[in-house]
């Protein structure tokens, strides 16, 4: 690349320093204790040190790196964001993922798309066991960019929901007419709901999804919220929400219930 | 991705921000904001049109001067053009 040429007759010309092998990376680093040029051989590393150059040469150095942009088509990144980076493309490499970000790719809205592919980020960071504060800060990137709903689908790609609509996709798929519009009627109050959401897919028993429901009432309540919604798809399911709904509705006098089921996926808005 | 992340890319230290900025013509001004030397009344902005501070700055790329910053969804998008 021409502009890996234009540093390295840089350090040549102003630095006295010949590199004979070939540069394949360049940081610019600040760093008292190194010295103002090395260079790796194996890995065709250069580093250039900033803080040991002297500020003529320094003058000299600022149109090599600003043409390696505008002229040569350079990246320019600052280290901790390129780790992010590569983090980021390894996260996205794997089999599992690969597949489930293709699911998705088309048929939720762009922005929901790039959310969805920072929050499996977040996911994976939270499940190497990161500090809170990272988790808090990644988190807060969703946030700025695309707002309470952006929120919802980390959260909601964090509890495993988003697998969840896959099998919602499918099952809409097998009736006639079908349309991306339809998974999108469901899908999107989904996204909006966020955690006043309760997702029932298979392989939970009776008794969890009542605990759930319970607990999410009242932690709700608890802060002035006195609306949940409940979605389940398949006929084992929708039976075992209308099972815990019977006994709710007992043991909660004032719970209001608005329920409407589509092929096979049961909405419920419970008021309490 | 047609090139390694390796290719193409200068990276520098968190702490060299401002210089790298000076290479461009840019400063900061007074409320951290990453503005024109020659005019510190005119913000630089991001493909999205948002302003960007010291803070958020993550680097820069062709495309006249297209500033990337440092958060999650912004590298993605990133991500997505050395694809």
């Amino acid at each position: 690349m021409a502009f890996l040429d234009g540093l390295r007759e840089f350090v040549k010309v102003h630095l006295n320093i010949n590199i004979q092998v070939g540069v394949k990376t360049v940081n610019i680093i600040a760093d008292p204790r190194a010295d103002v040029v090395s260079f790796d051989e194996t890995t065709g590393a250069l580093k250039i040190n900033w803080e040991k150059l002297p500020e003529d040469k320094i003058e000299d150095l600022k149109p090599v790196i600003s043409d390696a942009v505008r002229e040569h088509d350079a990246l320019l990144l600052e280290n901790r964001s390129k780790e992010l980076l590569e983090e980021i493309k390894v996260t996205e490499s794997s089999k599992e993922e690969q597949v489930f970000l293709s699911f998705f790719k088309g048929k939720i809205p762009d922005d929901d798309y790039t959310a969805l592919r920072a929050s499996l980020y977040v996911k994976r960071r939270f499940e190497e066991g990161a500090q809170k504060e990272e988790i808090n800060r990644l988190k807060l990137d969703i946030l700025k960019r695309y707002s309470k709903r952006g929120r919802n689908i980390c959260d909601l790609c964090s509890a495993g929901y988003f697998k969840g609509l896959i099998k919602i996709y499918e099952e809409l798929q097998r009736y006639p007419g079908f349309s991306n519009e339809a998974f999108l009627e469901v899908y999107n109050p989904i996204v909006d709901e966020g955690n006043l959401t309760v997702f029932v897919s298979g392989g939970r028993t009776e008794e969890q999804v009542r605990r759930e429901i319970e607990s999410k009432m009242s932690r709700n309540r608890q802060y002035g919220i006195h609306v949940l919604y409940i979605h389940g798809i398949g006929k084992s399911n929708i039976e075992k929400i209308n099972m815990v709904i019977y006994d709710l509705k007992s043991k909660y006098s004032t719970l209001k219930i608005q329920s409407s089921e589509y092929q096979n996926i049961v909405s419920m808005k419970l008021t309490f | 991705m047609s090139q390694s992340l390796q290719e193409g890319i200068i990276t520098f230290d968190a702490n060299l921000k401002s210089e790298i900025l000076s290479c461009f013509g840019k400063t900061v001004d007074d409320s951290g904001y990453i503005v024109e030397r020659d005019d510190p009344s005119q913000r630089v902005l991001t493909p999205d049109g948002e302003d960007i501070t010291l803070d958020e700055f993550a680097g820069i790329r062709k495309g006249s001067e297209i500033f990337i910053k440092a958060d999650l969804p912004s590298l993605i998008e990133l991500l997505d053009t050395l694809e």
